[in-house]
């Protein structure tokens, strides 16, 4: 194949998945409003911020903004590092209870490759790549709500079993979001105790999903930790686990599937040799014999620390989920990679 | 600040803005943030950018740098893709196969390496404005663009399996 080709190709490829975007019909309304928040906020935050200074020095300061380009946030005033807004008082580093191998105690049919197994969101579960897309399992301990309040609800049966098959839209409670496609949520109970979910992606039609489910049978499926942790903050809960990124939730985050509000820690593609390129300066830091990389910025933190063989590990905190440094650094030092780890792409 | 010339601005080009965000994320939901972001942030400085470069560069390279750099808000459910995707049977949809393949091995490829990908070929913007969007000289941005192209042309050289001669035939 040679270059023109190649470039035909990707041409034709990227027009063709284009038109698989979004419509984005209501994003007006949610900008103006995100926009105008973000005004009173910064009202707010410059208000507090200058009566903290003059009183406490009885004098005005100037006060630093940060640069007005579109990678920067308005009026955010270049005050204290993420490190200083946590709300609650620093937990103590206890050894870590982090399981060394996730486990999921059912089996999809072998005939779409082998699954992969994780926690996610707290939830054991079994990803498989299935008829050109993905098919998740997820096992429950309680029967799930409905996945949106209009919800079109159907009985259904997975191997002599009785199921509940939903069909719902993001946006039926998101007013905020388009219209978005029509999704498939398959539950049924294969044990007294226990629920398992089933959705695939793209959407399939109803016939798919419960045949899928029924070739479901018990027996566990296992995967490694991608990285043995020695500590963990006192309290915590590690809400996932895949091979790319386990995630520590602080007491009063709710477990879910994203980063927000957490500590995640991956394998980076980046040796982190040098200080990370950007617009805030890293800051040096002895973790262990190695020297790692502290970036603080108002809205998260990255400690990123070489592992020797060409990649570096990688911790991203959010202000909700901040540690003092020195605890920062101990509980890096502590963390060891798996041969199971998947380099994350950033 | 002009509330009509902004709202017309979103209604106007936000579907091209998602496509182009798409294209670089291949998420729809991960596109819709980038998008909205990049928006909320023009809104704010409407009438700078307005007068400056205008505001759709603006925007692009807002939707752009967080692409980049984006990573605190990035879904758990996002994952690597660490290999290029399964072989493709050469038949009667082999071209269309070829395209979907394609499409999956552009996720395999480093952020900076597929916004060169998506600016050149679907934007056909020349390197130098390429480079002026991403920050760098026009040639990082060859230099992006020639492993990128070579990453995809082996990938997809081995997913091709050699489509059997009819009757037989060579």
């Amino acid at each position: 194949m040679n270059t023109d080709d190649i470039e035909d190709r990707l041409r034709e490829a990227m027009l063709l998945h284009a038109a698989e975007a979004p419509p984005g019909a209501a994003m007006l309304s949610t900008i103006t409003t995100e926009s105008a928040r973000r005004g009173r906020r910064a009202r707010l935050t410059s208000l507090s911020a200058g009566v903290a200074v003059l009183v406490s020095l009885g004098l005005a300061l100037p006060f630093a903004l940060r640069s007005g380009g579109p990678h920067g946030d308005d009026h955010v005033v270049a005050a204290p590092p993420a490190v200083a807004a946590s709300p609650s008082p620093a937990p103590t580093l206890v050894p870590a209870t982090v399981p060394a191998a996730i486990t999921f105690p059912f089996t999809p049919s072998a005939a779409y490759g082998a699954p992969a197994v994780m926690l996610a969101g707290g939830h054991p579960t079994a990803m498989q790549r299935h008829a050109g897309g993905t098919a998740t399992l997820t096992l429950l301990d309680a029967r799930p709500a409905a996945p949106s309040s209009k919800t079109f609800a159907t009985p259904s049966e997975v191997g002599g079993r009785p199921a509940t098959l939903y069909e719902w839209h993001y946006s039926d409670d998101d007013p905020g979001l388009p219209y978005t496609d029509l999704q498939r949520t398959l539950v049924w109970q294969p044990t007294p105790t226990t629920w398992l979910t089933l959705r695939m992606t793209p959407t399939p039609p109803a016939t798919d999903l419960v045949s899928y489910a029924g070739a479901v049978r018990p027996g566990a499926l296992s995967s490694p930790s991608p990285f043995a942790f020695g500590l963990m903050p006192a309290g915590w809960t590690v809400d996932n686990i895949s091979a790319a990124a386990v995630t520590f939730r602080p007491p009063g985050v709710e477990p879910g599937e994203g980063y927000d509000n957490k500590i995640a820690v991956m394998l980076d593609e980046s040796p982190a040799t040098e200080p990370p390129a950007g617009d805030v300066p890293a800051a040096r830091v002895k973790v262990g014999q190695r020297t790692g990389w502290l970036t603080t910025t108002p809205d998260v933190q990255f400690l990123r620390v070489p592992t020797g063989d060409g990649h570096s590990l990688l911790l991203q905190v959010a202000p909700k989920a901040s540690l003092p440094q020195d605890e920062l650094i101990r509980f890096a030092a502590a963390i060891t990679v798996s041969p199971a780890a998947e380099v994350s792409r950033g | 600040m002009s509330g009509v010339e902004f709202t017309e601005f979103v209604l106007g080009r936000s579907p091209a803005l998602l496509r182009f965000a798409y294209l670089l994320t291949g998420d729809r939901h991960l596109a819709e943030d980038l998008t909205q972001e990049g928006l909320v942030r023009a809104h704010r400085r409407w009438s700078g950018i307005v007068s400056a470069e205008g505001p759709e560069p603006y925007v692009r390279k807002a939707i752009l740098r967080q692409y980049l750099s984006w990573r605190r808000r990035r879904s758990f459910a996002e994952r690597p893709v660490a290999e290029p995707p399964d072989a493709v049977a050469a038949d009667a949809t082999g071209r269309f196969d070829e395209t979907d393949a394609m499409w999956s091995l552009l996720a395999t490829l480093p952020r900076s390496q597929r916004a060169v990908m998506v600016l050149r070929y679907y934007e056909d913007l020349p390197d130098a404005e390429i480079a002026r969007l991403l920050g760098c000289s026009a040639s990082t941005v060859r230099v992006h663009a020639f492993h990128a192209l070579q990453k995809l042309r082996a990938a997809l050289a081995t997913t091709r399996e050699p489509a059997p001669a009819p009757g037989g035939q060579p």
